[in-house]
Parts: C-alpha cells; sequence; structure tokens
C-alpha cells in the first residue's frame, strides 16, 4: 500500500486520461466509457469493479484498441510507458498486443481456440513477438506450462482446449499471457468462471507474477470481495464513468459515494455475518446522449435536488476520489 | 475413437438396409411384376405359371431376403432393355458422374471460401452486399437455364468450347461450371454465416490480444472453425451430386448416372432405375460416413467423448 503518491514517471505503466468511448455513431451513440481517467504504476494491482455493463471491460478493450467494429475512441489519452496508444498505427498496437500488454479473458472454455493444440496457441504468442526458432518456442512453452504449474507440461503441450478443466485452461491462458512477460497484464473477470478454490490459485499466481516480475495488473471484476484481499487501489465504475476511486483500504473502510456504499452493503463479508445484506435495485443505465445529472441519482436512497447536475470526481483524501455531490460532510447512508 | 468408427458404421448398415428395403417396396408396390414382364397376349396360365416361377407369390418378406441376398452377391437383375446385368452397366457410368460432381464442387469451394470470408469480413459493406445478392442469383436462377446461356454464350457464339458430351477435356468446364455456381450461392452464405458466428467469439477476441496480423486472426483461427460446418454440407452435396445430377447431365449430354436413370424411366427399365436407386444411397451414405469420419480428424473435439 505504499504505492500512492508522488508517481516518478518511471513506475507508471499505464496513465489514461479523459477516456470516451462511443458505440455506434450519431444521436443514438452509447457512451461506453466516459471521461476515465486512473494510472496504473508498476507491481501494482490496480481492481475495477462494478456491475455489468458499466464500462469495465469496454476500457481494457480500448487500451488494447480491440473494440467491436462500431466502437471507437472518441477523445481522450492512453498513455503506456510514455507512449500514446490513441494514436498509434495499428501495425505498432499489434507489436504492443501480447508482448507488452497482454490480457486473461472472462471464460477459459472458450476464450481458447478448440480446434488447435493448447502448446500450440501459446508457441504462437512467443513466435509472434519473439525471434525464435519453432523448436525453440516449444521448449519455450513448455517452460511456461510449467510455471503456471501444469502437470506433466512436455506431453501436455499437444492436448487440445476441451481436454482441460476450467482452472487449467485459465493457466494456460496466463501462460499465453506471460510468454512476452509484459509490462501490463489486464485480467477481465478471470475467475468469475472457475470454482472458489480455483479462483484462489489463479489469483495467487497473479501476485506472485507481480512481486516477481513487476507487471502492472489491471483485475477487472465485479467481486468486490476479490478485490478487498488482491489488490491496491480500486476504481468503482458506474455508466462509464469512475464514481470512486481510492487505495483498497480506503473503499471497504471509508466509502464515500453511494454506489459503492449499495454495492458494499449488498455483499456479504466474511465473518461480519450479523450484518443484513441489503440488496440494490435496478439495473445501471445506458448513457445515450448527454447526462442529465448524476447517472446513479435514480437508484440513489439520498438523490436530492442537486443531483439533477452532473458532478465531477471530487477529491475526499489522500489518493481518494468520488463523483458525488455530499462527497463531503454529507448526510451519510450509514446502515 | 474405435468406438466412434464402429458406431458409425453400424449406423450406415441400418441406413442401407432401411434404403434397400423402401426400394423394394416401393417397386413391389407399383403393381404386379409378371403382368408386367410377360407379353401382352399371354395366358392367365403361362402368367400364373411366371409368377410361381419367379417366386413371386411368395410372402413378401421371404421375397424381401431373397432380394436382399441377390444384392448383397452384387446381383442387381438384368436390364430389360439392355439385356445385360445391372450392375455394370450402371458402375460403367459412375466415373463421369463422379468426376463431373468433385469438379462442380472443387470449383465452387474456390469461389465461396473467399467471397464468404470476405463477406463475413466485411460485412455490411457493398462488398458484402453484392457477393450475397450474387449468390442468392446463383442459387436461385435454375441450373438448364444457366447452363442453355453458357452453351450459348462460348460455344455456339465464341466457339470456345463444346456445346455438349465429353470426348475432350474441356467438354468437362460448361457442365461443372453450371452445377458449380448454383452451389458457389449456397456455400458462400454458409461460409458467410458461419464466419460470422466465429469472429465473434472470445478465441477470436484472444487472438487478436495476442498481437496476431488479422490476416492470420481470420484465416487460420476463424477459418478453420468455421468450416466445420461448411465440410458437413459439402459431404451431403457431394452424395446428392453422385446420385446423378439429372437435368445438368442431360443439357449437356453428359453420359453419367443421371441420364442413365432418365433414359431408363421413359424406357421403363426398372431394375436399372432400382440399381440407380441403390448406388445413390449407398453413395450417399459412405460419403457422409467418410465426412463423420474426417470430422473426427478436423474437429478433436468429436470422437474422443
Amino acid at each position: 500500500m505504499a504505492l500512492m503518491t508522488d508517481d516518478k514517471p518511471d513506475d507508471v505503466a499505464l496513465a489514461v486520461s479523459n477516456l470516451h468511448t462511443t458505440i455506434g455513431t450519431g444521436p443514438g451513440a452509447v457512451r461506453g466509457v466516459d471521461g476515465v481517467s486512473f494510472t496504473v504504476r508498476r507491481g501494482e494491482i490496480f481492481g475495477i469493479a462494478g456491475e455489468s455493463g458499466s464500462g469495465k471491460s469496454m476500457t481494457a478493450f480500448s487500451i488494447l484498441r480491440l473494440l467491436p467494429t462500431r466502437g471507437r475512441i472518441s477523445e481522450g489519452s492512453i498513455l503506456f510507458k510514455g507512449e500514446e496508444l490513441t494514436t498509434l498505427s495499428e501495425a505498432g498496437m499489434r507489436k504492443l498486443r501480447g508482448d507488452r500488454i497482454a490480457m486473461i479473458f472472462q471464460d477459459p472454455m472458450t476464450s481458447l481456440n478448440p480446434v488447435f493444440t493448447v502448446g500450440s496457441q501459446i508457441s504462437e504468442a512467443i513466435l509472434q513477438h519473439r525471434r525464435m526458432s519453432a523448436t525453440q518456442a516449444q521448449a519455450e512453452a513448455i517452460r511456461l506450462m510449467e510455471i503456471v504449474e501444469i502437470p506433466d507440461a512436455a506431453s501436455r503441450y499437444s492436448a487440445f482446449p476441451h481436454q482441460f478443466s476450467g482452472g487449467m485452461r485459465q493457466r494456460i491462458m496466463i501462460a499465453m499471457a506471460l510468454s512476452c512477460a509484459p509490462d501490463l497484464l489486464i485480467a477481465d473477470e478471470p475467475t468469475t468462471a472457475l470454482d472458489v478454490t480455483v479462483e484462489k490459485q489463479i489469483i495467487g499466481f497473479l501476485q506472485k507474477l507481480r512481486r516477481e516480475t513487476g507487471v502492472a495488473i489491471m483485475l477487472i471484476t465485479h467481486n468486490l470481495n476479490l478485490l478487498a484481499e488482491n489488490s491496491d487501489r480500486i476504481a468503482i465504475m458506474y455508466a462509464g464513468q469512475i464514481v470512486e476511486l481510492a487505495p483498497t483500504s480506503e473503499i471497504f473502510a471509508n466509502p464515500r459515494h453511494p454506489y459503492t456504499q449499495a454495492l458494499l452493503n449488498s455483499m456479504p463479508r466474511g465473518h461480519i455475518s450479523q450484518q443484513r445484506l441489503v440488496p440494490l435495485a435496478g439495473v445501471p443505465p445506458r448513457i445515450v446522449g448527454k447526462r442529465s445529472g448524476c447517472s446513479f441519482a435514480p437508484r440513489c436512497p439520498m438523490a436530492q435536488e442537486l443531483c439533477t447536475t452532473v458532478p465531477e470526481l471530487r477529491d475526499c483524501g489522500v489518493g481518494h476520489s468520488a463523483r458525488c455531490w455530499f462527497v463531503e460532510g454529507s448526510p451519510r447512508h450509514d446502515k | 475413437m474405435g468406438s466412434y468408427v464402429l458406431s458409425r458404421l453400424a449406423q450406415a448398415v441400418v441406413v442401407l438396409l432401411a434404403v434397400a428395403f423402401i426400394t423394394f417396396l416401393l417397386l413391389h408396390l407399383s403393381g404386379d411384376p409378371a403382368l408386367l414382364l410377360m407379353p401382352p397376349d399371354a395366358t392367365r396360365a403361362q402368367v400364373i405359371e411366371f409368377r410361381t416361377q419367379m417366386g413371386f407369390d411368395r410372402p413378401f418378406f421371404e421375397q424381401f431376403f431373397q432380394f436382399l441376398g441377390r444384392i448383397l452377391s452384387g446381383d442387381l437383375g438384368y436390364s430389360w432393355r439392355f439385356q445385360e446385368p445391372v450392375l455394370p452397366l450402371v458402375l460403367e457410368r459412375l466415373p463421369a458422374t463422379a468426376l463431373l460432381a468433385v469438379t462442380a464442387l472443387i470449383f465452387s469451394l474456390i469461389i465461396a471460401i473467399p467471397v464468404g470470408v470476405i463477406s463475413a469480413v466485411k460485412r455490411d459493406t457493398p462488398i458484402d452486399n453484392a457477393s450475397m445478392v450474387l449468390a442468392l442469383l446463383g442459387q436461385s436462377i435454375p441450373g438448364f437455364w444457366i447452363g442453355i446461356m453458357l452453351i450459348f454464350l462460348f460455344s455456339v457464339k465464341l466457339g470456345w468450347l463444346p456445346t455438349s458430351g465429353w470426348e475432350t477435356p474441356q467438354s468437362i468446364i460448361l457442365p461443372a461450371v453450371t452445377l458449380g455456381l448454383a452451389l458457389v450461392g449456397r456455400n458462400a452464405r454458409l461460409v458467410r454465416s458461419s464466419m460470422l458466428e466465429v469472429l465473434g467469439e472470445d478465441y477470436v477476441k484472444a487472438a487478436r490480444a495476442k498481437g496476431l496480423s488479422e490476416w492470420r486472426v481470420v484465416n487460420h483461427h476463424a477459418l478453420k472453425n468455421a468450416l466445420l460446418p461448411v465440410v458437413t454440407v459439402v459431404g451431403l452435396e457431394l452424395g446428392i451430386l453422385l446420385g446423378g445430377t439429372v437435368v445438368i447431365e442431360v443439357v449437356f449430354a453428359w453420359p453419367g448416372i443421371g441420364m442413365l436413370s432418365v433414359q431408363a424411366v421413359t424406357g421403363r427399365d426398372y431394375p436399372i432405375v432400382q440399381a440407380v436407386i441403390l448406388l445413390s444411397a449407398v453413395l450417399f451414405t459412405l460419403t457422409n460416413l467418410a465426412v463423420d469420419l474426417l470430422y473426427t480428424r478436423i474437429d478433436p473435439r468429436i470422437g474422443y467423448k
């Protein structure tokens, strides 16, 4: 948790500022990502949490510039190790993808190609970015499979994805992501499709990885409990915007945005079993056109007249900001 | 793997038995063979004697099993018109039909796969729309009309290619193209829709996230998956084509099974018709079996369960 202030430029792996990504064009365009800014530091696990449709994955795909056909980055900047990605050529992006920025996907059952062997899919990533012969790449792929603790890696090299369990497949995805020692690893719900014990192992790998290699990890999830123990800072996203950004301990000890509070109240928290869970009704809106006030206001228990005006992110502590009018000395929503 | 092959083989045998039964039944229903075979001026006693002699008075299933025994020993009867065993007559025509079928199919795939892939990648662009309109046209214009137009253009007007027959190697071009054009339409549309589905898969996103070029993502990662359903359909198409492509063979006087069956039907040469039906069914079943077995090679998920 020492990584909080005083960014030295070398320490910043990724700096996203005022990122806007829209899907579609014209008046019907959806604001998938709407003015998002954050930095991810070297060796840091930066959590992004929010409900489905809050813009978490869209942010990730914007960074890799792998948006759906109708999606585009309309504004803002993405600085990766000082290099601007929004204006980089497609060929330049291809050099980065899988090499210096790697990604792990939500569902390991569907993110490996069923008709190729797992080994060939790892070697392919290696051959794409490193000068190696096919034999060397194969040896390297087997080494990576051993690193992610796939038993009997050498003989499993030529097995097909369907011959592995979900957890093993996710390890293979991790091996693939590690193949070129990336500076930034984007993990988009990497454990959502897995059971809890496997989740522990996978997250364990990610932790070990950032300790040993100093890779910056963006851990995207809807599971705040996962982030509680495994992230340094957390951004809470809602309707395409970051509504609260703070060090992990702060988010849990002192949540300032009503949405964060509602999320925390709606989830079971370890041993505090006395607490009653409060469900959060409704779904996040899709923002089309201009925003009219705080997007959370329709679901917010403390919404007032003021909330029909769009709030900005406001500082409310060291490295802590929230997008709410009542951040300081507000009518706190306590249970 | 071995048990998969065995079970598919067993299924093929059952299908063929059913086909033999239906063929026999149809012929059985088509009237009294003794009356049909005897000259019109034969006496009643002669007809009865013939019927007993040929076994036509035996119970239905006894006759069926005799029929089954005969076809298993390769005896499909005598052609009434040619006064020759039927099987060699039909088999003699098979190479011409097979050659036409395979050539037409290859021609259609050479065009359909690139067109389908490009349409899917350039979805909803003018290229896609134009290709799909052409594909629909190819699919909906009757083959005989295309055939006649091609003959008119390339044989009559330009004199580049023979109008019919199969005397020269060039003879196959027009019938194969005619037959292929109809298939191009269907196959291109199939490749396109299959490709569109695959392009939305996570593993395609993952391949892009590895930094692969779009060319490799499309033609390596996506195409191999997109072709799986195409293999099934192409197998069915081949099976159908091997049974003889009646219209095209007649238009181009192509000496294949289709021509033979038209001649047999008009000449009421039932043993030949029966043999053609049986052979088509056998070929269709075998092609499908081959496709299913091929599937275990190209899709690793099948056959291991």
